[in-house]
């Protein structure tokens, strides 16, 4: 494979799998614009290691690995509401997050589905709560709600959808 | 260790507060002695977490806002809704871009900023320290944005192309592509002739530009001294009461003049700050690569209009065949000194994605495969459809002649830029103002349509309207004149989030007036898919006439160098698109 066509791959795979590796990444450092800092350092590792990978593994795992040390070096610049936990939770939580890679695509996938049957104004809460700009207070001034009521109802809306995306799973694993 | 039932609820809670950002410290003392002990925890933890990321990645594609409410003027007629009537996610499987369609806002020669809207960017710095939160290189800039640099040299582009280069320490309010406020410390102004009326203003003295190089300096007390580098300046003295009124002055090159509270004195040491603000500073400058197809239409005959799929490096490298990296930007911010927040977090998407320029024989075969295909209608002839262009030959569509082009892959959703050169004959009739280009380039497939405006009720005649859907903004600038102008419309991101576009169009370099706006913003319904769209390679681009409207009689007047690039070029990049007929590198925009 000559250095374009490399190339080529590379952003085949960064666009790809950015989501997933943005979902390691949070459940490391579970703050959004931290995330988000780490995943473009942790794209910009992967642009220049590219060479390093073998066609022939798992991007994500090895993306997921490269994102991992980018948590662990950049620890020491982060306040403790960024990076929560000690090394070793820190070490097994990813080792969790890495071994649940495919449950955790196939659980995005099935959200999908999920949101499309929640009451459209719950389906509107938990969107403003989440979407670029938003956040528990803007959603609830958005919906008519309180502050405490908005985040008992997001506790609730989040439940009802793990449990809907696990019923999916489930019902699609029966044969 | 499995868990009891009561402490999966209280791992629940906590992770809850976690995200919602509730968590208190022995809070998270307690989920961390739940994580270290039990992989059925660290499973319900990291299952909870995905799902908010993943819920962070649905939330930016969808739709869930009500129409704004106060940026409309009085005589609104009712917003129609009906994006909301037909279910607000549901019937929206696929992504679709909805406009928000308004009356018509008109808008007359002054200041078309909208609220919150991007006016400006960061476009270079030096040894830049900021009072409150820092800018990242390139950051955009919205009207009403406050600047405050604590020390260093902070340059800032304007849409308009009026470039202020800021020294610290110093405060400026960036009011609009047109105007900023300079409430105390130092700027060096340098205005080209497309921004022209450019205006820097403050408590002490209105600057309006009229072609130049200016400094002013602006002191606690409120006085403020105007230096005028190169070209001239007309200055409005501001008078507490009309009683003090003071009548403007031209200042010219090499003059300068003190504006205090009820009078206007000469400057002390004036050639010593003249050769002061003279000196030049060398910045560095942001300088993204770009990915970018161009149809020359250089060809003398045959049905076919060969392409070139190429890009421009950081590296600066502006040779066909110099391969690309497509590194991922960094997070672009827009800071509100006055709120102290971060607005918007940009997506961390890799953002070319054309093609990229490889080997020899790769680039020949993008050559063909992008090539516009002409289309002769019985009426036209083989012998009309070139013309003289504005660089070598050009496409002369007769109303009958038409182009299609396949679409090299590319984000829909990304910012981008179309620029082209066009010719349209004075007497074109309202029956040959077929859109000039057509293409699906909004996210759900709409077309995107360029067109010279036939109706005068919208807008004004004539002049540029880039439609999307049933949206459409319209410039002020005639294009029906029989002259060559040069047209770029520039989509980029809006502060208010990344799935909201702003577009801009640039008629010969200048950032055109807007005489009429059909929509009020754009913004990204729809569910499931790739959260990103990439165009597949199969989508085409019609030239002379409407998408989807084959055969149609179509737009009379000539096109030239039709480029198509996977970034919002600014007023300045732009301008030497159109001087030399390819983008600039780093040299070329330090230098002009």
């Amino acid at each position: 494979m000559n250095a374009n066509e490399r190339q080529k791959q590379l952003v085949r795979m960064l666009t790809q799998n950015q989501r997933r590796i943005f979902s390691y990444l949070y459940t490391l450092v579970p703050d959004r614009p931290a995330a988000e800092d780490l995943l473009q350092e942790t794209c910009m590792v992967i642009c220049e290691k590219f060479d390093e990978f073998q066609p022939e593994t798992d991007f994500v795992a090895w993306a997921c690995q490269i994102a991992y040390w980018e948590v662990r070096a950049a620890r020491q610049k982060f306040s403790r509401s960024k990076v929560l936990f000690d090394d070793a939770v820190l070490e097994a939580v990813a080792k969790t997050a890495a071994d649940m890679s495919p449950e955790l695509n196939e659980r995005h996938e099935a959200l999908a589905l999920c949101l499309e049957k929640l009451h459209p104004r719950d389906r509107e809460l938990i969107i403003t709560r989440y979407e670029p700009g938003g956040g528990v207070e803007a959603a609830a001034r958005r919906t008519g709600r309180t502050v405490v009521a908005a985040y008992k109802a997001l506790t609730r809306i989040r439940r009802l959808l793990a449990d809907c995306v696990t019923l999916r799973l489930s019902a699609n694993s029966i044969p | 260790m499995n868990l009891s039932d009561p402490e999966r609820l209280e791992l629940d809670e906590l992770c809850s507060g976690l995200v919602d950002g509730t968590l208190s410290e022995p809070q998270r003392r307690r989920l961390e002695q739940l994580l270290a002990a039990s992989s059925e925890a660290r499973r319900i933890y990291v299952r909870t977490l995905a799902l908010s990321a993943s819920l962070f990645d649905y939330a930016s594609e969808m739709q869930a806002e009500a129409p704004e409410r106060t940026a409309q003027p009085a005589n609104l007629v009712a917003v129609r809704r009906w994006w909301w009537a037909i279910g607000p996610l549901g019937a929206a499987a696929a992504i679709a871009l909805a406009f928000w369609l308004g009356s018509v806002s008109k808008h007359g020669g002054g200041s078309e900023s909208q609220p919150r809207e991007v006016v400006a960017h960061l476009s270079g710095g030096k040894n830049c320290q900021w009072a409150g939160a820092a800018l990242q290189p390139g950051a955009q800039l919205q009207s009403g944005q406050r600047i405050e640099l604590a020390a260093g040299f902070a340059e800032i582009s304007f849409d308009s192309g009026a470039l202020l280069v800021l020294e610290g320490p110093a405060s400026l309010d960036v009011s609009s592509a047109w105007e900023a406020v300079l409430r105390r410390g130092t700027l060096k102004a340098s205005v080209p002739q497309e921004a022209l009326g450019f205006r820097v203003s403050n408590a002490a003295v209105d600057v309006v530009d009229l072609g130049t190089e200016f400094s002013m300096v602006a002191e606690e007390n409120g006085a403020t001294e105007v230096f005028v580098l190169r070209g001239a300046v007309e200055a409005h003295p501001r008078a507490a009461s009309d009683a003090a009124a003071r009548p403007s002055l031209v200042l010219r090159e090499s003059q300068a003049r003190r504006f205090e509270r009820n009078r206007v004195a000469e400057v002390r040491n004036r050639e010593q700050k003249l050769q002061r603000f003279a000196r030049k500073i060398a910045l560095d400058r942001v300088l993204r690569p770009a990915s970018f197809v161009h149809w020359p239409f250089d060809e003398t005959a045959g049905d076919f209009a060969a392409v070139q799929v190429t890009g421009t490096s950081s590296a600066d490298s502006n040779k066909p065949g110099t391969p690309v990296l497509p590194l991922p930007t960094r997070n672009e911010r827009g800071e509100n000194q006055g709120e102290g927040k971060v607005q918007e977090t940009r997506p961390a998407l890799p953002n070319p994605l054309l093609p990229f320029p490889g080997r020899e024989g790769e680039a020949r075969a993008n050559a063909t495969k992008y090539a516009a295909r002409l289309a002769f209608a019985p009426l036209s002839t083989h012998a009309t459809a070139r013309a003289e262009g504005r660089w070598g030959r050009a496409l002369n569509c007769d109303g009958q002649l038409t182009a299609t082009a396949l679409l090299p892959p590319f984000a829909q959703r990304n910012p981008l830029t179309v620029a082209f050169w066009i010719k349209v004959p004075p007497d074109a009739s309202v029956a040959e103002s077929e859109p000039i280009l057509s293409g699906p380039l909004a996210s759900n497939g709409d077309p995107v349509e360029f067109a010279w405006n036939r109706a005068p009720h919208q807008g004004a005649f004539g002049a540029l309207r880039t439609s999307v859907g049933r949206g459409f903004i319209i410039g002020t600038t005639p294009l029906r004149d029989g002259q060559w102008h040069h047209v770029a419309v520039v989509f980029s991101h809006s502060l208010r989030g990344p799935q909201k576009m702003q577009i801009k169009q640039y008629v010969d370099g200048r950032l055109d007036r807007v005489s009429a706006k059909h929509f009020i913003k754009a913004k990204v319904k729809g569910l499931g898919g790739e959260p990103r769209v990439v165009l597949s390679g199969t989508e085409t681009l019609a030239i002379g006439r409407r998408q989807n409207e084959q055969g149609t009689a179509g737009f009379r007047g000539a096109i030239d160098e039709l480029f198509l690039l996977d970034r919002a070029l600014s007023q300045k990049e732009i301008r030497i698109l159109m001087q030399q007929n390819r983008l600039p590198t780093r040299d070329a925009l330090a230098a002009n």
